[in-house]
């Protein structure tokens, strides 16, 4: 039996933003789509490094000075993405800025692709300082020690992902892709689930293999797209918080799936972020599955990440 | 003096969270101590049915692993062919 699907795609927070809702009313899905769609765009404005106004702009600049009271929602991203640091041992860090911003990410990527930068004061004076980040309750209120800064780019997208399809399931399954992170509710009704395709960093239009994914996150991290020259070198959007540079693996893309996106986006970092081999192990020890690119194209997986491919021929019953 | 407040952060949120997506972050047991059979893969495609002319999705790439990687912890494996007519509705990339 076809089902209806419903869809809506936009451009907000420099990516491309999808949603979809099967069956149901055109009407309603439409509604909530609009809805969702606004809180897209507030979240654009309230948590984008690369406004000068954003509220996150202005947490930034108030570092090392009096604590910031702050919106739920900053306050929920960040309580995330600290809950991420902690629980990654650091691996994963939202105050990589200062290092991103020395590495030439100081501006959104479209005003930076085809630039080369000149090389810029060494990027190992920052260190990582997540943990002395002031969060108080009580007054719903942020300090940031001096001279840290936060990015809550990849992190803020999975969490907006999770908390729109909870929202969007109320019409129906659904899907919302944030650029490439992506929250999954329900399935479409006859279906072994949403067929998500993981996008081949070697072949960028084509996909690696497509998945059948339900009550679900999925997440890709890569340093294949996000790439720029400074000093005559190659540079990259995923930093190493230990080196405070961008990481150098032979891992080219990470993708994970996991209960959340949000959680997705964090482990398929932190797996890209220790290479092939140690990154599928770490992988391993949690409940998520992975699928790692190399440099030369050859693939690492977890054991069980082909469960989740969309079967050509189909199980009997 | 800086680390209690974080705490008091990380118990705020959990009303936000369910404990198992987050449990995910942390691991249930060290490398090498876990089967295949073991783990509790978050969305496993079984007994599904045939894909039909009504799927959003054609057909799909095949990834498979070695047959001596079923209970390792990680498997390499070669490109898939890529010359299928897969059909997905949504991808997974690093961000554009």
């Amino acid at each position: 039996m076809l089902t209806a699907l419903h869809h809506h795609e936009f451009k907000a927070m420099n990516c491309t933003i999808g949603f979809w809702v099967a069956g149901g009313c055109a009407t309603d899905a439409q509604a909530a789509f609009a809805a969702a769609e606004q809180e897209v765009h507030a979240a654009e404005q309230a948590l984008s490094r690369f406004l000068a106004h954003s509220e996150l702009s202005r947490l930034n600049a108030a570092a090392g000075r009096c604590a910031m009271p702050v919106s739920g929602l900053l306050w929920d991203v960040l309580s995330v993405a600290l809950t991420a640091a902690e629980s990654t041992g650091g691996l994963f860090d939202p105050t990589v800025l200062p290092a991103l911003r020395a590495a030439g990410y100081d501006r959104s990527f479209d005003d930076l692709a085809g630039h080369h930068l000149e090389l810029r004061p060494d990027a190992t004076l920052h260190r990582p300082r997540w943990q002395e980040i002031e969060m108080r309750a009580a007054s719903h209120s942020v300090r940031l020690p001096l001279g840290a800064a936060i990015d809550l780019g990849g992190i803020a997208k999975g969490w907006l992902a999770d908390k729109l399809a909870d929202k969007l399931a109320d019409c129906g399954p659904c899907l919302v892709d944030m650029g490439g992170d992506i929250a999954l509710r329900g399935r479409p009704p006859g279906e072994p689930g949403w067929p998500v395709g993981v996008a081949d960093p070697l072949h960028p239009d084509d996909d690696l293999v497509v998945l059948a994914l339900s009550d679900a996150g999925v997440a890709t991290s890569g340093r294949d797209f996000r790439t720029w020259m400074m000093g005559g070198s190659p540079q990259h959007h995923i930093i190493d918080p230990v080196t405070q540079r961008p990481v150098h693996t032979d891992v080219l893309t990470a993708t994970v799936v996991a209960q959340q996106a949000a959680v997705a986006e964090v482990l398929a970092k932190v797996a890209l972020l220790q290479g092939a081999e140690a990154g599928i192990a770490w992988l391993g020890c949690r409940p998520a599955e992975g699928l790692l690119v190399r440099e030369d194209g050859t693939l690492a997986l977890t054991p069980r990440f082909s469960d989740l491919a969309w079967s050509e021929q189909g199980v009997p019953a | 003096m800086t680390r209690a407040p974080l705490k008091v952060a990380i118990l705020a949120i959990s009303s936000l969270l369910t404990m198992a997506g987050w449990t995910a972050l942390a691991a249930s047991t060290t490398p090498g101590d876990q089967t295949a059979a073991a783990k509790q893969p978050l969305v496993l495609v079984q007994n599904i049915a045939p894909v039909t002319t009504a799927s959003p999705a054609q057909t799909a790439a095949s990834v498979t692993t070695p047959s001596t990687g079923s209970t390792a912890s990680s498997a390499t494996v070669t490109r898939p062919s890529t010359n299928t007519t897969t059909r997905s509705i949504a991808r997974t990339r690093s961000s554009r």
